[in-house]
């Protein structure tokens, strides 16, 4: 834990100065940070609830920044990188849970026969992440509101700070993303055979 | 299109609250491209649906929601959303009570109580935020609030109320020895109470001993309803069983459940209150409910129905002197008195009060909770009170109604009964008569209630609502009032909009009667009204309808001296032929337009689109009775000033062209025609009618008189 402490570290700094996108060598580092955090959360909890996201990333956040806050300045970095973390996590257990249910072969799901109102938080974490890479394409701002709301599970509080905008204004994208991306999976349960 | 610009263009329309306007901005933004146009519309239609598909996310929740407590293990000290469980306060058939604390952002102490599984919980909290902003308004002293609903994390519907201390009033009473007068004191303390929630157009559904509490505050005693809002929320879903839940479970305490909701009839109104008031009245004043509760918990669902509907309670005094002498005795030395004296104390008339709120047909209940109050009082004072002993000839009826196939099946039997009754027949007539006058009182009172109903709707925007009671009113009996004149005119001008110009036209007819009365003054904000309404009434074609309507008008607007109210109730009264009686009716107000017109040089209040309309006026007036040259010069007087207005000009060159036709000028008429024609179309076609900024009756006005005009030039 503590080599890999470093190491975060020095990729945020990096990220800090350089102003690139979070790397994915960053990624694997959250991720094991925030996997070994969910580990504990779930033997805790009844199977079939679901991860508290918020809790988990801002857990991590915390367990990261405890020896030097200083040099986690950037919690932008952070919380994105943090949010994808949570997406794969999330997505992993969706699909792992789907296919023990329906057999080793099903790691997909059967969109065209799906109810979206009634569909599992399971079920719609993989819908989610499946419309969020078409989203990505079609309106990369959109895209990253849904991904740190919905996976990150911030909110709109926290992001507005984080952007350096206005709540109001992040509450206005997240009502467009939203709409949009639950337009997308319609249009697809709509879309014949 | 980039993606980006939609963003924007989303954003901007989702500021428009008002689907109507946003409507109209979505027109305009996207009038170049329909395809954008239906992406924003679906997507505004799916927003609700997309929100609740992301929201399954839990929120932030720092420590975390405990579990909800289970049947066995009682939760206390858990957490449900921001209320943290202290003790349970108590077990009913609709779920458990808790005494919770909530935590921000205030710190107050609630009552918070999660209703039993198997209830539909999306249901139950829609319907509940239904009424949300209704139960926010009430504000009695002696109903406690209720603050809040939502579901657990295991998805059970909770509710969060006002913390309310004491015991259910009979209880209250019995522990107190409060004596007859005390307990119809408090009595009409609740009566008030429910009146107030009746007003805010709130019914409770769920009235009995134990959802009104009593407390002593400062040695006065305190009635407090609780559960407002709860019954109606948690009734099955279908209207056809909203008292019963899927598995035909009461949801109510069918106990004190108004024949009507038992049999789970949608048409639930106010008066299920006044006899439920009437069943707590009935245990109050006899130390037990009307029917046996040991009865009711042990028959079926469909027996219970049948035992409320069909079974007529013994009265009051009667059950008493029918109860087991020690029974009674208990009874007594809880009201300080003894068993004689209460039995004599309620058989002389509060017997019959409990029993006319208690009456099977609502219509014979009181109307009111204050109606009830009021003669409870009456009773305290030593008044006549209204409820009376059912007369013989209703009992008559009633027997008849009971044995219709005894009463039919020998005709010898039925005459037998008639010589038997003979007295009683002519007092039968009598009381008939005197029973209709009162039934019509009755639906009067009905119509003002969905009057004030309909007026509470429109205040929180619920125009369809409003526009659902408003319509069970018939024209012909609108009751005068200017709430509801301004009512009806809310929901007339909102079916306008939508293009439903017959609905729209009775509402106005209606809004018109209701001015009747009320507003004698001859202002022309009032005489205003009449132009939507005659032209929506001439233009849905009924011709009935607009003669009615016409003659009104002139009644009510005949002797008016304003110039303004004039030119308004002429043209109004003009949009179709009108016979000699009505013309000579009119031609005063004609008087006194041209009087204005003269005596101001041209220009009446220095107002020219009213000095355009006062000589369209003066001319069809012309028309109409065949002066045919006064009306061109009249005509030409309108057709002089140049104005804004499109609807004026054209609606002036038609009616120009039916004179030039009467003139023998078929020439000129088919000129005007031609000139008024495409415009006044095309703004029906395209529905421009309805733009803001010019009234939408003056097209429809217009296209009336061009229907008229085509007619007449066709024909020759």
């Amino acid at each position: 834990m503590q080599t890999s402490l470093d190491e975060i570290r020095k990729i945020l700094e990096t990220l800090n100065r350089t102003d690139s996108p979070v790397s994915a060598e960053l990624l694997p580092l959250l991720y094991d940070e925030l996997r070994n955090l969910a580990a504990g959360y779930m033997s805790r909890e009844n199977a079939g609830q679901t991860l508290q996201a918020t809790a988990l990333v801002h857990e991590a956040w915390l367990r990261l920044s405890k020896e030097d806050a200083r040099m986690w300045s950037d919690r932008a970095h952070f919380f994105r990188a943090a949010a994808q973390a949570m997406r794969y996590i999330l997505v992993d257990r969706a699909r792992a849970k789907a296919s023990a249910k329906r057999g080793a072969k099903a790691e997909t799901l059967d969109i065209q026969t799906l109810d979206l109102a009634e569909a599992t938080m399971d079920e719609r974490v993989l819908l989610v992440d499946d419309a969020l890479h078409r989203l990505e394409k079609e309106n990369p701002e959109s895209a990253r509101v849904i991904s740190l709301k919905f996976f990150g599970g911030l909110t709109e509080k926290e992001i507005a700070a984080m952007d350096g905008v206005d709540e109001r204004t992040i509450r206005r994208r997240w009502a467009f993303a939203r709409t949009r991306l639950f337009q997308m999976l319609r249009e697809e349960i709509k879309l014949p055979q | 299109m980039n993606p980006s610009d939609e963003e924007l263009l989303f954003t901007a329309a989702a500021a428009f609250d008002d689907p109507k306007e946003r409507g109209a901005f979505l027109d305009v933004a996207c009038r170049h491209d329909s395809e954008l146009r239906k992406r924003m519309d679906e997507m505004f239609e799916i927003e609700e649906e997309a929100a609740t598909f992301f929201e399954l996310q839990p929120e932030v929740q720092p420590d975390g929601e405990t579990a909800e407590p289970s049947a066995d293990e009682e939760g206390i000290g858990g957490h449900i959303g921001r209320y943290r469980l202290i003790t349970r306060i108590g077990a009913g058939g609709c779920g458990v009570v808790y005494y919770a604390e909530q935590e921000k952002p205030v710190r107050r102490k609630v009552a918070l109580k999660i209703v039993k599984l198997g209830m539909d919980t999306e249901a139950v909290i829609s319907r509940f935020e239904q009424e949300r902003q209704a139960l926010a308004q009430m504000d009695h002293p002696n109903i406690a609030r209720v603050l809040d609903a939502a579901a657990t994390a295991s998805g059970r519907p909770y509710f969060v109320m006002e913390l309310v201390g004491g015991e259910k009033i009979t209880d209250f009473c019995d522990a107190n020895h409060f004596n007859i007068r005390q307990r119809l004191e408090l009595f009409v303390q609740v009566c008030r109470a429910i009146q107030h929630a009746h007003q805010k157009g709130l019914i409770h559904r769920d009235i009995k001993p134990s959802n009104v509490l009593v407390h002593w505050q400062e040695a006065v005693p305190m009635p407090k309803v609780i559960d407002f809002g709860i019954a109606k929320a948690t009734a099955g879903i279908n209207g056809n069983h909203a008292t019963v839940t899927a598995s035909g479970q009461f949801v109510g305490t069918p106990a004190y459940m108004s024949p009507e909701q038992a049999q789970g009839s949608a048409d639930i109104d106010t008066r299920t209150d006044i006899y439920s008031l009437g069943v707590l009245l009935y245990e109050l004043l006899s130390g037990r409910p009307p029917f046996d509760l040991k009865r009711i918990t042990e028959s079926s669902t469909d027996e219970i129905r049948r035992i409320i509907r069909e079974e007529e309670p013994r009265r009051p005094s009667v059950a008493l002197k029918a109860a087991a002498p020690e029974q009674c005795a208990t009874i007594a030395e809880n009201r300080a008195t003894d068993a004689r004296n209460v039995i004599e104390q309620l058989s002389i008339d509060l017997d019959w009060i409990v029993m006319k709120a208690m009456e099977k047909e609502r219509s014979r209940r009181y109307d009111t909770a204050t109606g009830l109050a009021a003669d409870v009082l009456r009773y305290l004072k030593n008044e006549v009170v209204q409820a009376r002993p059912p007369s013989r000839a209703y009992r008559f009826g009633k027997l008849v109604r009971r044995n219709k196939l005894v009463f039919t099946a020998g005709s010898i039997a039925v005459f037998a009964l008639i010589v038997g009754f003979g007295t009683s027949t002519f007092m039968y007539f009598r009381e008939k008569a005197a029973r209709q006058e009162q039934a019509r009182l009755r639906q009067r009172a009905e119509l003002r209630s969905y009057i004030s109903q309909a007026a509470v709707k429109l205040k929180y925007n619920d125009i369809a609502g409003a526009d659902e009671l408003l319509a069970k009113v018939p024209i012909a009996e609108t009751p005068s009032s200017l709430e509801a004149a301004s009512s009806f005119a809310a929901v007339a001008d909102w079916h306008a909009h939508a293009a439903r110009l017959k609905e729209a036209a009775a509402r106005y007819s209606s809004m018109i009667r209701a001015l009747a009365s009320v507003d004698n003054s001859d202002i022309p904000d009032v005489s205003f009204n009449l132009l939507p309404a005659a032209g929506g009434v001439a233009y849905s074609g009924g011709a009935q309808a607009y003669e009615e309507l016409r003659q009104f008008a002139i009644k009510r607007f005949g002797a008016t001296t304003n110039p303004q109210v004039a030119e308004q109730t002429l043209k109004a009264c003009l949009l179709l032929p009108a016979d000699k009686a009505t013309l000579q009716a009119l031609t005063p107000l004609a008087r006194i337009v041209e009087r204005a017109y003269d005596a101001n040089n041209g220009v009446i209040d220095g107002n020219p689109s009213f000095t355009v309309w006062a000589c369209f006026a003066v001319s069809l007036m012309n028309y109409r009775a065949g002066e045919y040259d006064e009306a061109v010069l009249w005509n030409n007087r309108a057709l002089e000033v140049r104005e804004w207005n499109p609807a004026r000009v054209e609606t002036a060159a038609i009616l120009r062209a039916m004179i030039e036709q009467k003139q023998g000028r078929p020439m000129y008429a088919r000129a005007f025609l031609a000139q008024g024609r495409a415009p006044i179309r095309n703004a029906i076609a395209t529905s421009s009618w309805r733009d803001a900024g010019t009234y939408w009756f003056d097209w429809i006005n217009a296209a009336i008189l061009l229907h008229e005009a085509e007619q007449l030039i066709a024909n020759r």
